[in-house]
């Protein structure tokens, strides 16, 4: 009763001011509340826009990189897989075989395996006796040459104690393969 | 500037200059004009104009307060002063002036008041003040006679105005006018003006009578209310140059028809017993303020600039999400047909990138065959010097070393085996980790054992 009474009383000089007062109080409110949460939510979206554009042209580079590092990867792998279907223990039997030396191997041993990734890593190590050196170089870089992924990590040389001509040695081969 | 409304149409005086007039007033008699043409006539732009209002327009009343302050009794008169108006339902503009705890208050319809100021036309701005005829009178006597009470008979063209003032209070007001085709008759005019003539006789005791006759005053009408007076035995003096002619130092020259006007100037300078109908809404605006029409104009032509700016924002806050969105979907488009999956940003690329690399090194340096072992024999006998006999005893080659153990003949063929094979690309480093001799028939030879460092990354490449 007392607020209206104080309400009718007053001049309308003092309603027009209060009034006034009452709309730059609901203009501060609206800005404040509405229009500042607008103006944070623009600038916002203005700076997450630019970093999507930035990030799109780094991922066009990216991916055109990654198209390319992926066609020599999966030449790799195809390299590799080609040659899935002869165990390293065959293949090493049918070079020796070939080479003419089977009967100087004392022993063909797998040395165990490594996984890095999808790679295997297959150790395999070989003892052959009383082999003239050139045949050694013949059989060595035929074994390497014909399968791809197939690296000699190992090799000790020594002289054949009855003959200083041939030479007994130790060969440690890795096999690359992906699975 | 200041005009009266007489019934013969508008009484207009002008200061030519700031006031104080110096150089005293212009008055000027107008009729068959309206206000506005009156206005236009006398040039007016931006001078102020004052008004004096006829009192048939408007209603006087006094009232006493239990209080004083003008502020309070401003707050309240708009309600006290109801009762003593002709009609309680009518809506009203009061203003007044105070004399102890007596309101002398002057009320005029508001719709009476619109249309006043609706026949300023474009001077509206230019009214300051709308002072009643009472007021102005008062003020005018005031400025001429010194006592604060007076009985005033106040003749203009065929009426008279007579005003009964006690201590600043004005007691009556009574306006007798006779029409153009009426004739004035002693008993018309006595019917009409003795019951106050003998008020004025008893109340006053002949004492502060003054007669002012307007320059158009009616002859007959003058003689015979001198007449009437002589007949009731009351003396009265003439009104006219006291002692404001410093004040005004052409008031020696004034008209007296003009005596309202005179009123209005003086009332300027007098805040206390200045009347101003001209109050609430129809309020003078002081120059250079805004109106609340203007102020609620302001006030809308804002609201929509800021309705129009916040619906600008939210486009274009709408706008940039959808951008937003766009590039999102592009990224995640890309992401699927490149990546196979859909990529999350740039670090989540540059992982699965990296990732490809690794795979692929993994891969190269698995099947890496430059630092093979019969590759790097290959190398040991390529930078072996041809003509150096040696009888080798163990040869151990891995990747990242090889171990030479034999037997030369010289130690300076060491020195030389060492420099040769310093000069392949694959040794990094050639140490001689162990010499002796051995004794044979052919004298002694010399045993040796290199420790080679294979360089993981041979210089100027494979």
């Amino acid at each position: 009763m007392e607020f209206k009474g104080l309400i009718k009383n007053i001049s309308s000089r003092e309603k027009t001011l209060a009034a006034g007062v009452v709309f730059l109080l609901v203009v501060f409110l609206v800005y404040q509340f509405v229009f500042v949460p607008l103006l944070a939510t623009r600038q916002g979206l203005r700076y997450e826009r630019t970093e999507l554009e930035n990030q799109l042209g780094n991922i066009k580079v990216l991916a055109e990189r990654y198209v390319s590092e992926n066609k020599n990867y999966n030449e790799l792998v195809q390299s590799l897989k080609n040659k899935q279907n002869v165990s390293v223990l065959t293949y090493l039997e049918n070079e020796s075989q070939n080479a003419g030396i089977r009967d100087n191997i004392e022993y063909v041993r797998p040395r165990g395996d490594q996984k890095k990734d999808d790679v295997r890593l297959a150790s395999v190590e070989i003892k052959i006796d009383a082999i003239p050196l050139q045949d050694l170089l013949h059989f060595l870089a035929n074994i390497e040459q014909h399968r791809d992924g197939l690296i000699i990590t190992y090799l000790r040389l020594k002289p054949f104690f009855k003959d200083r001509e041939k030479i007994d040695v130790f060969v440690r081969i890795t096999d690359v393969t992906v699975e | 500037m200041f005009i009266e409304e007489a019934f013969d149409g508008f009484r207009v005086m002008i200061s030519p200059e700031k006031l104080p007039a110096s150089e005293g007033f212009l008055l000027n008699t107008v009729s068959g004009m309206t206000v506005e043409e009156v206005l236009a006539d006398a040039g007016v732009e931006k001078e102020n104009v004052h008004f004096v209002i006829s009192p048939v327009h408007y209603f006087r009343s006094r009232m006493h307060f239990p209080f004083t302050d003008q502020q309070k009794i401003e707050g309240v008169i708009g309600y006290e002063v109801r009762d003593s108006l002709p009609s309680q339902d009518m809506d009203y503009i009061t203003d007044f002036y105070l004399v102890g705890n007596e309101a002398q208050a002057f009320s005029v319809e508001r719709e009476k008041m619109r249309a006043l100021l609706y026949s300023f036309g474009r001077y509206r701005e230019n009214l300051r003040a709308v002072i009643p005829q009472d007021v102005a009178l008062f003020l005018g006597m005031h400025t001429l006679i010194e006592e604060d009470g007076y009985f005033l008979l106040q003749l203009e063209n065929r009426s008279v105005y007579i005003q009964y003032v006690v201590d600043q209070k004005i007691i009556n007001g009574l306006l007798v006018a006779f029409d153009g085709d009426e004739e004035i008759t002693d008993d018309g005019l006595k019917r009409r003006i003795l019951p106050q003539l003998l008020m004025c006789s008893k109340l006053s005791g002949n004492r502060f009578v003054w007669m002012n006759r307007a320059s158009n005053a009616n002859e007959e009408l003058c003689d015979k209310i001198e007449g009437l007076l002589e007949e009731l035995n009351i003396t009265f003096n003439q009104v006219g140059v006291k002692n404001i002619g410093n004040y005004y130092p052409d008031i020696k020259s004034f008209d007296y028809s003009a005596l309202p006007l005179l009123g209005a100037v003086r009332g300027i300078s007098l805040p206390l017993l200045q009347v101003n109908l001209l109050k609430n809404e129809f309020k003078p605006r002081a120059k250079g303020y805004v109106s609340v029409r203007e102020f609620t104009l302001a006030g809308v032509l804002l609201i929509c600039l800021f309705v129009l700016g916040t619906a600008s924002l939210v486009f274009d806050i709408s706008f940039r999400k959808q951008q937003v969105a766009a590039l999102k979907g592009r990224i995640e488009e890309l992401g699927k047909n490149t990546f196979g999956s859909a990529v999350v940003d740039e670090t989540d690329a540059r992982k699965r990138v990296s990732k490809v690399r690794e795979r692929i090194t993994v891969l190269e340096e698995s099947t890496d065959r430059h630092l093979s072992s019969l590759k790097l024999l290959k190398e040991l006998s390529l930078y072996f010097p041809g003509d150096v006999v040696i009888e080798y005893t163990d040869i151990i080659i891995d990747r990242e070393h090889i171990k030479l153990s034999g037997n030369v003949r010289s130690f300076s063929d060491i020195d030389k085996i060492r420099e040769d094979l310093v000069m392949s690309d694959y040794f990094k480093s050639v140490e001689v980790t162990n010499t002796g001799t051995t004794g044979s028939t052919g004298g002694f030879t010399v045993t040796f054992v290199l420790d080679i460092t294979v360089a993981q990354e041979p210089m100027g490449g494979i």
